[in-house]
């Protein structure tokens, strides 16, 4: 049995190309969702590697269709960039009862999984709100060190409230279904006012076209006359190139934009990652106080001395 | 301050069909049991060709393959899986089999490389017991 690589071990085997490089590439995107600390270590050494390209969030109700119409993207960006690799991640949610998960977006890219230009990772949700990892930059990343072009970010199935992935990537689309609402709820603040895109799947359903209709008619109440809805069939791939053909347009319009806001994106990991890890901790330091909250509680100390005991401790 | 501030996330499993057999109840079974005792169950869906499991086996990074037969095709199948895993550096994730296994088929599977076989009636215990002490054997898992 090999013993585990380290970070930089595995960053060599990515860099040097040979037969090891998507086992280690996988390996690495393991410790990328193991601790933000990991994570921001990550992302630091590929800094000067390759980024993806154009990092796309898809988004969207449990059973829009997002994984489906994920592997109609994958086959359309493969048939149109035969020479470009692609990467996939697909979130689903973790058992908020055992920490367990069943992932399976996959099975609606399937066709892919033998195809050496296609890369993808399921992660868990492992607790985390938001529809996203805090991983996922760091997975995305090392897509990018892979060569991956264009790197998609599946969200969980999500409600009114999953945002996270507008700031892990760079244009985020909103995937619909017909029997979704009626105009109210697209005026609601929320998700939908995430969107960069809006995508109408499941055309092929006979209540179709006028969800779409009053989809594109609320997007100027929304303030958003600058968006088309786009009306696509994933079951019967239809409009799905046109689709791609749009994010092309956007990709030329907005990238320069989109750099500035990944490295605010980052900078705000970092953040987020030293706050993490002082609360991880100071977490270790109040589990050995003695009654610490009974006595806040009794009032015996205030909680701001106690933070400040626990402040001197950690040094 | 060198204390462990690490978390330790589920272990991930590929959970899967090979081959040309669609019957889904016992996989989907397996894969749930997984799930409540706390893994991550990777599931690729049915009909898999032995190079969709082992790719997708090594991008997901995961630490055992679980295959689900009731084809009777379990042995050259099994056999296409540990070769490929091989020829491609991988043949240090253990794979175990479940489903209609004739007897006679597996002590052959087991002189494969296959670590565990389990036939019906194994209750989900025993399973979820075999397989966790497979994997604390495992160096993936420790340091």
């Amino acid at each position: 049995m090999k013993a585990r690589k380290s970070i930089a071990e595995l960053i060599d085997d990515i860099r040097s190309g040979g037969a090891v490089k998507i086992r280690s590439a996988a390996r690495l995107m393991t410790l990328a969702e193991e601790s933000s600390a990991k994570t921001i270590e990550i992302l630091s050494s590929l800094a000067g590697d390759s980024m993806p390209r154009i990092i796309f969030g898809i988004t969207g109700a449990p059973g829009s269709g997002k994984s489906l119409l994920t592997g109609r993207l994958i086959e359309e960006f493969c048939k149109r960039y035969p020479e470009r690799m692609i990467g996939i991640i697909a979130v689903d949610p973790s058992s908020p009862f055992s920490g367990g998960a069943i992932l399976g977006d996959r099975i609606r890219m399937m066709q892919h999984a033998s195809d050496e230009k296609v890369f993808i990772r399921s992660l868990a949700t492992h607790g985390q709100v938001g529809g996203v990892t805090e991983g996922t930059r760091g997975v995305a990343a090392i897509m990018g060190a892979l060569g991956c072009d264009m790197v998609i970010v599946e969200t969980v199935g999500v409600g009114q409230m999953e945002f996270a992935v507008r700031e892990v990537a760079d244009t985020v689309a909103i995937v619909l279904a017909p029997g979704q609402g009626d105009t109210i709820q697209f005026l609601k603040a929320g998700l939908m006012e995430i969107g960069d895109m809006f995508i109408v799947n499941k055309a092929d359903r006979p209540d179709a076209a006028q969800f779409h209709a009053q989809l594109s008619n609320a997007l100027p109440l929304l303030g958003r006359e600058d968006l088309n809805a786009h009306l696509v069939s994933a079951r019967d791939n239809v409009g799905i190139s046109g689709f791609l053909g749009t994010l092309e347009e956007v990709f030329v319009r907005d990238h320069k934009q989109w750099e500035t806001a990944r490295q605010k994106y980052l900078e705000m990991l970092v953040k987020r990652a030293i706050l993490s890890e002082a609360s991880k901790r100071l977490e270790i330091v109040l589990e050995k106080q003695e009654n610490i909250t009974q006595k806040i509680l009794k009032g015996e100390i205030s909680l701001s001395s106690c933070l400040e005991n626990l402040i001197k401790k950690l040094k | 301050m060198t204390e462990n501030t690490e978390k330790k996330n589920p272990i991930r499993l590929l959970i899967g069909k090979v081959g040309l057999d669609g019957h889904t109840r016992g996989v989907y079974y397996v894969a749930h049991i997984f799930r409540d005792a706390g893994y991550e169950v990777i599931y690729p869906g049915l009909r898999q060709k032995p190079e969709q499991i082992v790719n997708t086996a090594i991008q997901e990074d995961v630490q055992a393959i679980g295959l689900s037969f009731l084809s009777g095709a379990h042995i050259p199948l099994t056999q296409e899986v540990l070769r490929l895993l091989k020829e491609k550096e991988a043949e240090d994730i253990p794979v175990f089999c479940g489903g209609v296994i004739p007897d006679d088929d597996i002590a052959t599977l087991i002189n494969m490389g296959i670590k565990l076989v389990f036939t019906p009636g194994t209750s989900d215990k025993t399973i979820i017991e075999k397989v966790t002490a497979l994997l604390a054997g495992d160096s993936h898992e420790g340091a």
